[in-house]
């Protein structure tokens, strides 16, 4: 389509491997999904490590990988693209989805709930036998490149969303369940990703174990291997811990008194 | 009760969240100085202000709750020995809690007291110096018996392990023994756990019948232990007898089929629902202003639902999906006329209000009238919750409409139209929702085929009826449990052909068993606490209302 540009993914090709540990199978999984190119949902809670993972995965796939945060305002345009105006009149520009569809990316839909469903309708002649994504406006059919595969997120656990995935997008997929990592191995990961030692990961993993018994008590979510990274990177940097967790966790989950002097309790039984 | 440690409620999610298991704090009226725990409750005694006091209790009980076994049998122990035992399971399972949460050996520390006179050789004071030796490792201590428990404890930890309750049991057996041959003299009726921050011990032990002291007094504390009735609502006996359902005023009377599960079809014109108004005649001023405005629950502020409106499009915009082709015209025009076209030229679909009405249907059955652990009743809870939804003018329910219901057997399931959809929350009807009484039963599948029937009549949108229970539906003259709620889920599908969407919040921890089954996933929540119904109220009508 565009000689002259030749790689239009190049800016999302993933140059430095993105850090993942494996919980599972996962990525066996991943990869004989993507030898059909099945599209694929990730579900699991928020900062389990969904989106890194797909990043890790289109890395060792050698892919680029097109990430869209999808939001309410989302149109179907933003997705395929639209006319814009230029000198000698109007001009059709590809939108994320069409650009990874053409060239063969990964295309990544984070959080595809929030996105209004009838914009995510048009993925539907992607996500089958038929691999097509028409563009009405422009009156083109695209097949799809052998490489492109669809991934989306999805938070099932969030209860205050007040969307549904519906049924007829969410049966054209195969699904990954994520959920945070095991003590050991989550310890390991906020000491690799934080560069803390591995004592002090162990304590931090201790806190979010006590939050996350909390999901539904009053927190939606626990805290997350996200935010445990960036409380032990405020320590190494000589952050108290009680300071770093208190930023980083306490005040970012909840504004409720209670429930906030309850998680700095988690801090201190850890940290004293 | 509140502190820089937050109230009870803030020390029932710390014990959540370090037990693992739901542990309801509350407070211990009367004299005792020592925490009580019971089974899955724990009772702190009221005098301790000291918040470091009131989590050490808490840690320590969390600690029996991760690591004792509850109730073992006491018979064939002397007094002194399940002291003795129970001072050295104390000390083991706090360890053990240690080991997982180094950060609470100092709770523990800072509620120690002062180290006792060396010459004071009873019996309370040999075990504190013992708790003080097992928790501060540095500390010394120069009577021999009060070493000799640090070095067997420590032995045993290196050569059993924490977990091995017989190990200190039998080293518990040794230390009481050698207290009996020092001739050291028990009185149980003086004794009190020295260590402050530790339990009567009653969790640990179950003395045969004729021993009942122990168990009746944790009766007696647990009576006593429920919390006074607020000041704001009067008690039941200043209030007005309850008003008998005959004084309501009679507005209609409907019938309505019902599903039987064992016959598998619907039995027609089986339930009478009489639509009804309170008969609350402007009573007790005092009591309905309380509920609604006594300032317990803030108001709420709810993220506004939008809604694309197709047949509205918003032409000459800055950016939008489309082009708007006359724009556009203009635009090429003006350009070939060297002119400065105006570049507004894309279009897109503008984002109109579309209706969206929401029922809520309280459940004003009998049980709703019992005060819950947190004092106040479901009832009252139910009425200040909706009240705060109708006053908040919840953005994005358009219509809000709040009704109620009882029942008394099939041919009279009451129904009330508290807050008619559309209107305004006025000064009448919030007196009418807060002089509301609980009376007679939840027959569920009745009034929720009477509220989608009334919905039907709503404008086209979001329709839904939002069901607040405190239990699963029942009746007097229904005997099998699974009946009325196969009807219910009957019902629910019916309302969901309608295009009514049925939701339900229960506050009933032992709801799982019956809500998924009449609502369906995602259709219904649970609220183990009754204080967080206003919240979760106002959030699942928010997202009926916003629901696709």
């Amino acid at each position: 389509m565009n000689a002259a540009v030749p790689d239009p993914l190049a800016a999302y090709r993933i140059e430095a491997e993105p850090f993942y540990r494996p919980a599972g199978n996962e990525v066996a999984l991943y990869r004989q999904a993507y030898r059909h190119r099945m599209p694929l949902i990730l579900k699991g809670p928020t900062g389990c490590g969904k989106t890194r993972f797909v990043e890790h995965m289109a890395w060792s796939l050698g892919r680029p990988l097109v990430t869209l945060a999808c939001n309410e305002d989302m149109t179907a345009s933003d997705l395929v693209g639209r006319y814009l105006l230029d000198a000698n009149g109007t001009a059709w520009h590809d939108g994320p989805l069409t650009l990874a569809v053409r060239h063969g990316g990964i295309c990544y839909l984070d959080e595809v709930v929030e996105a209004r469903q009838d914009t995510t309708v048009v993925i539907h002649p992607l996500t089958d036998a038929r691999r097509i994504l028409p563009l009405d406006k422009k009156g083109e059919l695209v097949h799809a490149h052998p490489d492109f595969q669809l991934v989306v997120s999805y938070n099932p656990g969030y209860q205050s969303s007040a969307k549904d995935m519906k049924p007829s997008t969410r049966q054209r997929f195969a699904a990954l369940e994520f959920d945070y990592p095991g003590s050991a191995l989550e310890a390991k990961i906020v000491a690799r990703e934080a560069g803390v030692e591995p004592g002090l990961a162990a304590k931090l993993v201790a806190i979010a174990r006590c939050s996350r018994e909390l999901k539904h008590r009053g927190l939606d979510e626990g805290v997350s291997t996200r935010m445990l990274i960036y409380a032990g990177v405020l320590i190494r940097d000589g952050v108290t811990p009680r300071e770093s967790c208190e930023m980083t966790m306490t005040r970012a989950l909840t504004d409720d008194p209670d429930m906030a002097s309850a998680l700095q309790g988690f801090v201190e039984a850890q940290f004293g | 009760m509140n502190d820089a440690y937050g109230g009870l409620g803030a020390l029932s999610l710390l014990a959540r969240g370090l037990a693992g298991v739901d542990v309801e704090v509350q407070a211990l009226t009367g004299a005792g100085t020592r925490a009580v725990l019971t089974g899955r409750k724990l009772l702190l005694p009221e005098g301790t202000g000291e918040p470091n006091l009131r989590r050490a209790m808490l840690a320590h009980a969390v600690a029996h709750l991760r690591h004792s076994r509850p109730a073992r049998p006491a018979h064939g122990l002397k007094p002194m020995g399940i002291a003795v035992v129970s001072a050295i399971e104390d000390a083991r399972v706090e360890r053990l809690l240690w080991r997982d949460f180094p950060g609470l050996h100092g709770w523990f520390a800072a509620s120690l007291p002062p180290a006792s006179d060396p010459l004071d050789l009873r019996f309370a004071a040999l075990v504190s110096r013992m708790d003080r030796l097992l928790l501060l490792p540095d500390a010394i201590d120069d009577n021999h018996w009060v070493n000799k428990a640090r070095r067997l404890f420590e032995e045993t930890i290196a050569s059993a392990g924490l977990e091995d309750y017989d190990a200190f049991r039998a080293i518990a057996s040794i230390l009481a023994n050698d207290l009996g041959q020092m001739r050291v003299r028990f009185e149980p009726q003086h004794y009190a756990v020295p260590a402050p921050w530790r339990d009567d011990n009653s969790y640990l032990w179950e003395f045969a019948e004729t021993e009942t002291a122990p168990d009746e007094a944790i009766a007696l504390q647990q009576a006593g232990a429920r919390p006074p009735p607020p000041s704001d609502a009067p008690d039941e006996g200043s209030g007005p007898p309850p008003s008998d359902a005959a004084d309501d005023i009679e507005l209609g009377r409907y019938t309505y089929p019902e599903w039987d599960r064992k016959l598998e079809r619907l039995r027609p014109d089986w339930c009478t629902v009489i639509e009804k108004l309170p008969a609350w005649q402007g009573l007790l001023p005092g009591r309905e202003q309380a509920a609604p405005g006594n300032g317990r629950i803030a108001p709420l502020a709810l993220p506004r639902a939008r809604h694309l409106d197709r047949t509205h499009r918003l032409r000459r915009q800055w950016e939008g999906d489309d082009i708007d082709l006359n724009a556009a015209i203009e635009v090429l025009v003006d350009r070939s006329l060297r002119l400065r076209p105006d570049a507004r030229l894309f279009m897109r679909p503008g984002k109109g209000p579309r209706p969206s009405s929401v029922l809520v249907l309280l459940d004003l059955s009998a049980s709703a009238n019992d005060p819950g652990p947190h004092a106040a009743s479901l009832l009252d809870i139910e009425k200040q919750a909706a009240l705060l939804l109708a006053a908040s003018n919840a953005r994005g329910i358009d219509r809000l409409a709040i009704h109620g219901f009882s029942s008394n057997t099939r041919a009279e399931v009451y129904y009330y139209r508290l807050l008619e959809a559309g209107r305004p929350l006025d000064a009448p009807t919030s007196a009418m929702i807060g002089a509301l009484r609980g009376r007679y039963s939840t027959r569920m599948g009745a009034a929720l085929r009477h509220a989608a029937a009334l919905m039907q009549a709503e404008p086209p949108g979001q329709r839904a009826v939002l069901l607040v229970t405190d239990g699963a539906p029942s009746d007097i003259d229904v005997h099998d449990p699974q009946y009325l709620i196969e009807d219910a889920r009957q019902a629910v599908a019916e309302a969901r052909d309608a295009g009514v969407r049925a939701a339900c919040i229960a506050v009933d921890g032992a709801a799982d068993a019956y809500v998924r089954r009449i609502f369906g996933w995602r259709n219904y929540c649970i609220a183990d606490d009754a204080r967080s119904l206003p919240v979760r109220l106002a959030r699942m009508s928010a997202r009926l209302a916003a629901a696709h």
